[in-house]
């Protein structure tokens, strides 16, 4: 038994000595640039969420049904005093992916096709020193200055928003709003899928949570089925 | 790009009045301050809000009255996370994360919001008394203290203690906002002051007020004179 040990012990090290060898240890790029390389390199300690096994990253990546989802909603529940603020008025910075690249921020978009829709608008949510977070959005039309995230979503919008972690993955969804948080896999990270409860005059749009460890992702669709917002999510991670 | 949330108005603090599309229509009245604003520089965002409230619900009838000590709003405009205090027709119709029952005896204090597209409610943080004298709201991001040993939420207090926490899809407000909502048959009428309106921009930085310029104003609905920091809700049938 004790040379079992031993022998586990020295291949251990062994283990160790080539992976700074080969430059995984001190001196190796620091910074993962991609959300490919993010979830290839995240460990399963560092990010709970996140299923690893190939098997799991290819359902992740495969079209498939969406879990049935929960019907019900609140139907008159006591109001937001502020109306939904214009987009253009939003806290944020007009700018674009590559500016928000430049600036040490990991941004990622998806490739997947959104139909008609085309990126129309880039914010950067700033601080002093860095950029903490991006939100971009896809119309079929540009975005004025009269619309509101409600008038966005109502005709067909769809907003990514990506920003520094704060733990938002698909546990703290779940934990949040219990079983309107749906799980579905994106890429090797578990997602919550919601439908949200009616934004305007009695439409409801489509809401994808999760986070890589470094990011959090939120993906809002006022869109036709929650498959296309699923595929479009899965299309960062699976090319 | 950036803009006053009331353009014409060289002040960050303005006045809402609102309908919704409810099967009663209701009446809100509100002061609202934003990032835009002038009182605030462009780099400022909410992580903490506080209100003192106290109010003279002079006539309320049958249907629903709400106080709104302080309400916050994501950047993203979706998601929010507010302080109450109510008497009337609740929101229980959504299960676990709407459990704010009817109540036609006392103004209840409750918390809510939507978290992540979908509202909550919860009303078990007991009574304010029929004038809500000197009470204090307040929420603040940051701490770990609401279970969870790696991350922060939106922490809930109330007259200084922690009531209750709640995440949310953001760590920093774009908006906050008081106000009042009458609806119902016959008459409905609250009078609020707000005695103190407070919000800060980190967990160790200091409270400033929403501006001392700051002031609400009629917009055209059926809702009384009111002056700095008086919101008056009213519904005239």
């Amino acid at each position: 038994m004790k040379t079992i040990l031993s022998l586990g012990f020295l291949a251990l090290i062994a283990v160790t000595a080539l992976a700074c060898a080969s430059g995984s240890g001190r001196g190796a790029p620091s910074k993962i640039s991609t959300a490919a390389d993010r979830a290839a390199t995240a460990s399963p300690e560092a990010i709970p969420n996140a299923a690893m096994s190939d098997e799991s990253s290819a359902v992740g990546c495969r079209s498939s049904q969406i879990p049935a989802l929960d019907p019900t909603y609140v139907e008159n529940p006591r109001p937001r005093l502020v109306p939904y603020p214009n987009i253009l008025d939003s806290r944020g910075r007009l700018s674009s992916v590559d500016e928000a690249r430049a600036s040490g921020f990991d941004a990622e978009l998806s490739s997947s096709s959104l139909g008609e829709r085309s990126l129309r608008l880039v914010l950067l949510d700033e601080t002093a020193d860095k950029v903490k977070g991006m939100r971009a959005y896809y119309a079929t039309r540009p975005i004025t200055e009269a619309d509101t995230i409600e008038t966005f979503l109502v005709d067909g919008g769809v907003m990514v928003n990506e920003h520094v972690t704060i733990g938002n993955d698909a546990a703290a969804v779940k934990a949040t709003i219990g079983e309107f948080a749906n799980p579905v896999q994106i890429g090797p990270y578990e997602a919550a899928l919601v439908w949200s409860d009616p934004i305007a005059g009695g439409f409801r749009a489509y809401g994808l949570y999760w986070s890589d460890g470094s990011l959090d992702f939120e993906v809002l669709g006022g869109v036709e089925s929650p498959e296309m917002l699923v595929d479009f999510a899965r299309s960062v991670y699976c090319g | 790009m950036r803009r006053f949330f009331f353009g014409s108005l060289p002040i960050s603090v303005g006045v809402a009045l609102l309908s919704f599309a409810f099967v009663v229509q209701p009446v809100l009245a509100g002061c609202f301050g934003s990032n835009n604003g002038a009182a605030y520089s462009y780099d400022h965002y909410f992580t903490a809000a506080r209100s003192v409230e106290d109010f003279v619900p002079a006539t309320v009838q049958p249907g629903r009255a709400v106080v709104h000590p302080l309400q916050l709003i994501s950047p993203t405009g979706v998601d929010f996370i507010g302080w109450g205090t109510a008497k009337g027709i609740g929101t229980s119709d959504s299960g676990a994360i709407s459990n704010c029952p009817d109540d036609y005896n006392g103004w209840n204090v409750y918390v809510d919001g939507v978290s992540f597209t979908r509202y909550f409610c919860r009303q078990q943080y007991g009574s304010v008394g029929s004038t809500a004298l000197d009470q204090e709201f307040k929420f603040s991001y940051g701490g770990t203290s609401c279970g969870d040993p790696n991350f922060d939420k939106w922490r809930f207090y109330l007259n200084g203690d922690l009531k209750s926490c709640q995440r949310i899809n953001t760590d920093e407000g774009d908006i906050i906002a008081v106000g009042g909502e009458a609806i119902g048959s016959g008459s409905q009428l609250i009078d609020i002051h707000f005695g103190a309106l407070e919000w800060k921009s980190s967990a160790t930085g200091n409270w400033y007020n929403w501006g001392s310029g700051s002031r609400c104003e009629d917009t055209g609905y059926r809702i009384r004179k009111h002056s700095d920091y008086n919101v008056h809700a009213e519904k005239i049938p």
